[in-house]
């Protein structure tokens, strides 16, 4: 009987030369470069693909055009799809030919640092290209944080994506591979590689093959394979995103041709997310602590007045807060902790940097819909304030200060169920109006009755919560 | 010189590291990367590399450790912003090995946490213990790994025995000489 290692070693020693095949297309010389260069980055300190990238030997790639212009009937804008380029090669176009500079299958990879012109839309390697009528398509467009999809003129890094929809075709005849790499470029210099992917088309006998696919356009800076650490800030401004596409016959050693698809040019907004911030009322900068000045600064305010809440721990009774005492939570603890992202929740916010999660806001907001227990929980850097309280909404609206509900139960491992309604007091009120609303912490002090403490401003701790607005039935 | 072991290295183990990188990742051109990446980064350290099976031997380790860090951060990366996390890698257009035959389906087709861990197991030799150690998972989890992979990954490589194979046992052997 085979062992599972035995067979599992056996499929390894079968790879070894078809893999040491595929490795030796990479000369050595080229790693060795990629060595030195390495090497001239540590002993300079630099990090990271771009700065080190510019310094780097630059690698021109010419896919200028060596020849005349494409004819302008070969590419064409459908109207009926907006932002789309399309490419059609037909047998007798004129067409810019010229050798690839860049290979997207085997080692002459794109990389940050290099220059690149790309200032050809097609490039043609092979004349042959054009009897196979290969088609391209490709649209980019930038899926906004609020989910909608619109041509791509700016960018908030952080928050939009670019993507890129493409779909390719052949006619009938041997089968064609198909790379694809986003690229984005500052003033023809190379400073983001995305995610090279590939196929190869099957023409049916007769007929066309289409494929298509999406990919994500990267950001600027982020110049490897595939780690997050290797995504620098890059000042804000415009960048070129272009989608590279190659088609080649798996007998060729050189593709057949080379696709170039402009966006037309983003304004990446680096400091979106900064503004994200300020508009809601807080630093981005993480925190590992309360500031105990903040604390004073808080009880000086009058701005969510306190009603006469009784000191001690032992605060349970909160019934007639309603009458604009504003009272809220009685915090039984409060500590920062590690603390692991819910994994199902996409609401997560990056830290200008990328380094990590900055802060998190409306965790399950939309539950407060028609209030149906919600509960939430708050992020600053990868600690979260945890803490047992019992408590109740304080309205910020017109009617600031007023108490409008009261949670049904606490802050029970690390959850808290609001009342089904707002309610006014424990037993009775008149329901809150739909509006925005804050929590507010108390924090039980024996020699001061109360703390109060307004965990949406507390020194950068990005504790904002935006309840959003409480449908009252 | 660089240059000298490095041209060693690959003309002696590109190969192997090769093969190893393509069990690894489960598909060519990434462990083609995969290879690449780890001989930079080792070579960028002036490490003393004496001879061509000790380069090996740390390209082969930083390979497992690159991978294994780039599971971990595009997990982390998947679930605090799928919208930005990178696509999962596919085989590309030359990737003929992980379609030419059921085993290599299967190994393109396992999750890469399984895959991984069954790599360092019966592959690097590790034990339970060491790859839930180089994983940062539980023995638990990483026991589960190897039961999906050796049930998902069994078949195709002929193996109808999905039971845990025995722990491999080190051998030391000291040279005795007399006097």
């Amino acid at each position: 009987m085979t062992r599972f290692d035995e067979a599992l070693e056996d499929l390894a020693r079968g790879a070894e030369a078809p893999m040491r095949e595929r490795l030796e297309r990479v000369p050595v010389a080229d790693l060795g470069a990629r060595v030195k260069r390495g090497r001239r980055k540590r002993a300079a300190g630099l990090s990271g693909g771009v700065v080190a990238g510019l310094a780097a030997v630059v690698v021109v790639a010419t896919l200028t055009a060596t020849a005349a212009p494409f004819e302008p009937g070969s590419t064409s804008m459908p109207s009926q799809d907006a932002g789309a380029v399309r490419f059609d090669l037909m047998p007798g176009d004129i067409y810019a030919e010229g050798d690839p500079q860049i290979d997207l299958r085997i080692g002459g990879r794109v990389e940050c640092g290099m220059a690149i012109d790309l200032s050809t839309d097609v490039l043609v390697h092979n004349q042959s290209a054009l009897d196979r009528q290969l088609t391209l398509v490709a649209r980019p467009r930038v899926i906004t944080d609020a989910g909608d999809e619109v041509l791509p003129e700016s960018l908030r890094a952080g928050f939009d994506v670019l993507q890129w929809e493409f779909g390719h075709g052949e006619s009938a005849g041997p089968v064609i591979e198909w790379q694809v790499v986003p690229l984005v470029l500052d003033q023809g210099v190379v400073v983001g590689v995305g995610v090279s992917e590939g196929g190869a088309g099957a023409a049916a006998e007769g007929g066309r093959q289409v494929f298509a696919g999406k990919t994500y356009g990267p950001l600027p800076g982020d110049c490897s394979s595939g780690g997050v650490d290797a995504i620098k800030p890059v000042p804000d401004g415009e960048y070129q995103h272009v989608l590279v596409v190659q088609a080649m016959l798996q007998s060729q050693l050189k593709p057949w041709v080379t696709f170039v698809v402009p966006e037309g040019g983003v304004n990446v907004d680096h400091v979106g997310l900064l503004e994200y911030w300020a508009q809601r009322g807080f630093e981005p900068e993480p925190s590992t602590g309360i500031d105990p000045s903040t604390i004073e600064h808080l009880l000086a305010t009058t701005r969510v007045p306190l009603g006469d809440i009784p000191g001690g721990a032992g605060v349970r009774e909160l019934t007639g807060l309603c009458e604009r005492a504003g009272a809220a939570l009685e915090v039984d603890s409060l500590e920062l902790v590690p603390f692991d992202a819910p994994a199902d929740r996409p609401d997560w916010i990056f830290g200008p940097d990328w380094a990590g999660v900055r802060g998190v806001s409306w965790l399950w907001r939309e539950r407060l819909d028609g209030v149906d227990t919600p509960w939430y929980a708050y992020g600053a850097g990868t600690t979260a304030l945890f803490f047992d309280a019992s408590g109740a909404l304080v309205s910020i609206a017109a009617a600031q200060g007023n108490t409008v509900g009261t949670p049904s139960g606490a802050f029970i491992d690390q959850r808290m169920d609001f009342a089904a309604q707002p309610q006014c007091g424990i037993t009775a009120g008149a329901p809150g109006a739909a509006g925005t609303y804050r929590v507010v912490v108390v924090i039980p002090n024996p020699a001061d009755a109360a703390t109060r403490l307004d965990i949406t401003n507390v020194n950068g701790l990005e504790l904002w919560v935006d309840l959003g607005d409480i449908v009252v039935d | 010189m660089v240059s000298d072991v490095l041209a060693e290295l690959y003309s002696q183990a590109a190969g192997r590291l090769g093969a190893y990188g393509y069990v690894l990742t489960g598909s060519q051109s990434a462990g083609e990367e995969l290879v690449q990446e780890a001989i930079v980064k080792v070579f960028v350290r002036r490490r003393r590399l004496d001879n061509v099976r000790m380069a090996e031997a740390y390209v082969r380790t930083t390979m497992r450790r690159l991978y294994i860090d780039r599971l971990r951060r595009e997990a982390v990366f998947r679930r605090l912003a799928p919208a930005q996390a990178l696509a999962e890698v596919t085989p590309d257009a030359g990737d003929a090995l992980a379609s030419a035959d059921a085993a290599g389906r299967a190994l393109a087709q396992l999750p890469p946490r399984v895959r991984a861990a069954v790599v360092l197991r019966y592959l690097d030799g590790l034990s339970v213990a060491e790859v839930a150690g180089a994983m940062a998972l539980s023995e638990g989890a990483v026991k589960r790994y190897l039961s999906d992979g050796r049930a998902l990954l069994g078949p195709a490589l002929g193996v109808t025995d999905a039971s845990e194979p025995d722990e491999a046992v080190s051998v030391v052997v000291v040279e005795r000489r007399s006097s």
